[in-house]
């Protein structure tokens, strides 16, 4: 299987010329093997936030390289990064980040539209995932007639309409109550089974990182543990994440 | 400590607020300068002979002192939504309501200090540069015209500090209507999405067909009543505008945004931020639309009858000029003229009880005179010229009539102090008269504004003012004379005219600039999103020019839709009053299109802020 996302001694420094510099991210080397679904794990200030930015391509690295699909993101320039995002990558945040002038449907079908699209084929594809994360009968509302977890959906299924090679996730289960959250993370669950889709997660969350089958702890902007799922269930793989954040911690 | 953050706050945010220097600065220039003129008494009376004139300056500041406190009132509220979390912030660190009204009643005071020294030196400067301009654009010669004025100046500082209090108050107000909660959230507030529900359908319908009524009054206005239909299409007008603003435009984004066309790249997204604004901006683009539509007209109708008094001056003589009794210079001057049509000399003679024409001379070199048929209508046609000899100025004719005016206007103009005692006698009883017969020439060219031939016509007229002192009050005869005294005549009024429509205009584009400003804050988050998605950067300034580009649209469009149907009322007053149209859809156009870029511009500095 071939890496979709290939990190190499990746460094981000914030006030690089000042007399304090600080470092955010310090040397990460990273790969995330094509169909993963990875969670980054960390505690406050760990980095964790900055590191999804930049793997993201919301945020340049100071050195280093970040290869996506086999393309090192960060020699693209804005337009080429634009339509990279647009044709490989999805994004939920925490925030859910939909437009509110935008029905349901329209805020869907953006990353199509965005990319010149048939109409019929846009239809055919808001239906697809709109079935898929039982949204069909909310197409035409808008975002504020909508609760938190519907909210949710709508950001996945854009994340989706377009079918990409990767999804990020900020913290997707943070502004959602624990049954709302278990819904989201079985739908991203059932995502990356059946659409094969890739999934790197941040979150804080050690119920929600259980769903992934790879967690990569970081702190004070490295990477220092990385725990795998292999064959354990969910729940047992949710107590080992839960164990070893105590160790952590401590 | 309040003092030392409002003082840091201009400091650290001097980019945020220059914009509200730049507008204010110009606002308070411009008053200090209607505020001068409208107080130069000197000259005022020097340059215009209606009294009126000093009410019509005074009108004018007061209509641009309530746009001063509007435009104002917007660009605070634009600062103090941009700083709200911040004021929830300190808040929430335990500074109580009054600390924070008195924050930023401080940083109300400190701009206005500021921009009110900073605003009357240009408002200084701008009054000479403006005086300058003027002579030259308008050929006029501006008398005891001052750059400072006491009492211009004390206006201009008690109206703003007047101003800015009231605005320091209405801030206050606002901040104790606020919660920390609602501050330090205001970004994230939702907005509700308008729907077109059966009644905005009707509602949006109905504004349009009351639009295009006022339209057809407005085309029809000489046929009603002139004041019947001035209420009937000012109010048909009014209502029409906002409700199609409310829903008329919103049910055609709608069906826009139903068909194919808008499921294209962003145009879906753009589609849903218009119905967004136009909800928001239903009331400041009714009040900017009716605006720039008088900027506009006001503008138009200026400039038409600036334009027009060439016409109306060839109008009003068959003749450029009269030269009475000339001398071997002006006859020079007259040889020297360019596209002369003719060349008439006369002899008269000013005995002690009148002034008397041998008829016969008519014979040899017919009197020019127009002849004009009876109509209510002004026209810019330039009448044909006829000619009468001696048979046709003794009928009893109309054209008698006509023909004897233009012998009365040249006795007029040789005997200012006993007028109408014109007679025309025969050849015997010419030569019997023992008074010395004079000479009086009549020259008609065919450009009097070519450079060269206003420059001898000038010399020619100079002359005869300074040898016969009796014309200086009624002027050389000819169309010449009377371009220069209606000139003259209607200077001041122009003048106020031409600056009133800027500085409306300049305000006005403000206020929406600053309406349209306000969102970009929250706005931000909508374009990272896009920019998430995969919008490129070109995709995404395309999306926000278009959006604001249709905001600024919809004043311009009906604004100008209104000034073609308005002009109409005034084909009752004047020659032309679409003259000026194209000239002043210019001018304006170009400033409102500086001020839709510059818009543009500021709010991607906005979305661009991390």
């Amino acid at each position: 299987m071939k890496n979709i996302v290939n990190v190499k001694n990746l460094n981000l420094t914030y006030n690089a010329n000042s007399i304090k510099p600080y470092h955010a991210l310090k040397d990460i080397n990273l790969q995330v093997t094509e169909g993963d679904f990875v969670a980054i794990m960390g505690p406050s200030g760990s980095g964790k936030s900055s590191f999804l930015n930049v793997l993201a391509s919301l945020q340049a690295p100071s050195s280093g390289s970040v290869l996506i699909d086999e393309q090192n993101i960060w020699q693209l320039n804005a337009n080429q990064l634009a339509k990279f995002r647009g044709q490989k990558l999805g994004f939920i945040f925490q925030e859910y980040n939909l437009i509110e002038s935008l029905s349901v449907a329209d805020n869907i079908a953006l990353p199509l539209s965005l990319a010149k699209a048939k109409h019929t084929t846009i239809t055919d594809a808001v239906n697809q995932v709109a079935t898929l994360l039982h949204l069909k009968d909310q197409l035409k509302k808008f975002p504020n007639e909508l609760s938190g977890g519907q909210k949710q959906r709508v950001a996945a299924a854009r994340a989706l309409v377009h079918q990409p090679k990767l999804i990020f996730g900020d913290e997707p289960t943070g502004a959602l109550d624990s049954a709302n959250a278990r819904e989201m993370m079985n739908y991203l669950n059932k995502i990356n089974i059946e659409q094969h889709i890739s999934i790197l997660m941040v979150t804080h969350d050690a119920f929600s990182a259980s769903f992934a089958n790879k967690i990569h702890f970081l702190s004070d902007g490295q990477i220092v543990q990385t725990l795998e799922r292999s064959n354990q269930s969910r729940e047992t793989f949710y107590r080992a994440i839960l164990d070893f954040l105590g160790t952590f911690e401590e | 400590m309040l003092t030392k953050i409002a003082a840091q706050t201009i400091k650290t945010k001097w980019k945020d607020l220059l914009i509200l220097f730049a507008g204010l600065i110009i606002s308070i220039a411009i008053f200090y300068m209607f505020s001068t003129v409208a107080n130069n008494k000197a000259f005022l009376t020097a340059n215009t002979s209606i009294k009126a004139i000093v009410v019509i300056f005074i009108v004018g500041e007061i209509l641009l002192g309530l746009i001063t406190f509007i435009y104002l009132n917007f660009a605070n509220r634009f600062l103090v939504q941009l700083r709200q979390r911040e004021y929830g912030l300190l808040m929430m660190f335990g500074a109580n309501k009054a600390n924070i009204s008195r924050l930023l009643f401080m940083e109300t005071f400190f701009l206005g200090v500021i921009s009110l020294i900073i605003g009357t030196i240009v408002g200084a400067g701008l009054t000479g540069f403006a005086g300058q301009f003027l002579q030259q654009m308008l050929g006029l010669t501006l008398a005891h015209w001052q750059m400072f004025n006491i009492t211009g100046f004390l206006v201009t500082v008690v109206y703003f500090v007047i101003v800015f209090s009231l605005n320091g108050i209405i801030n206050q107000i606002y901040i104790s209507r606020s919660n920390i909660n609602t501050l330090l959230r205001a970004e994230q507030t939702a907005e509700k999405m308008p729907k077109p529900g059966f009644f905005n359908i009707i509602v949006g319908i109905i504004g349009i067909l009351l639009l295009i009524l006022s339209f057809i009054v407005m085309q029809h206005i000489l046929k009603i009543s002139i004041l019947l239909g001035l209420i009937l299409a000012l109010s048909l007008n009014v209502s029409g505008t906002f409700l199609t603003i409310r829903s008329g435009l919103a049910l055609v984004l709608n069906l826009i945004k139903q068909s194919k066309f808008s499921a294209v790249g962003l145009r879906n997204f753009t589609l849903g931020q218009l119905t967004f604004r136009l909800k928001a901006f239903e009331r400041i683009l009714t009040v900017v639309t009716l605006l720039f539509a008088l900027a506009l007209g006001a503008l138009t109708v200026g400039r038409s009858f600036q334009m027009s008094l060439p016409i109306i001056a060839q109008q009003s003589s068959p003749f450029t000029i009269s030269i009475i009794q000339p001398t071997v210079q002006e006859k020079q001057l007259i040889s020297q003229l360019k596209g002369v049509e003719f060349v008439k000399s006369y002899q008269y003679k000013l005995t002690n009880k009148a002034l008397i024409w041998s008829g016969k001379q008519f014979n040899q070199e017919p009197l020019p005179f127009y002849h004009v048929k009876n109509s209510t209508n002004f026209s810019t046609a330039i009448p044909k010229v006829h000619f009468a000899d001696e048979q046709m100025l003794q009928s009893k004719q109309q054209t008698n009539f006509e023909a004897n005016a233009i012998l009365s206007d040249l006795a007029n103009g040789i005997n200012t102090n006993n007028p109408n005692q014109s007679i025309i006698v025969n050849e015997q009883q010419f030569k019997k008269s023992t008074t010395v017969a004079q000479q009086i020439i009549i020259v008609r060219v065919k450009n009097m504004e070519s450079n060269h031939n206003a420059n001898m016509l000038a010399k020619l007229q100079a002359g005869q003012l300074k040898r016969f002192s009796g014309l200086k009050e009624r002027g050389v005869s000819g169309t010449f004379g009377f371009l220069t005294l209606a000139k003259g005549f209607s200077g001041g009024l122009e003048f106020m005219g031409f600056f009133l429509a800027i500085a409306f205009l300049v305000m006005l584009a403000s206020t929406l600039m600053f309406k349209v400003l306000t969102n970009a804050n929250v706005d931000r988050r909508r374009y990272n999103i896009l920019m998430m998605i995969g919008a490129t950067p070109i995709e995404r300034l395309r999306a926000n020019a278009t959006e604001i580009g249709i905001v600024f649209a919809i004043p311009l469009i009906i604004g100008i839709i209104d000034v073609v149907y308005g002009l109409k009322f005034f084909k009752n007053i004047m020659a032309d009053p679409y003259l000026g149209f194209q000239s002043s859809l210019l001018l304006i156009g170009s400033l409102y299109i500086v001020y839709y870029i510059l818009t543009v511009f500021i709010y991607q500095r906005i979305l661009k802020k991390h």
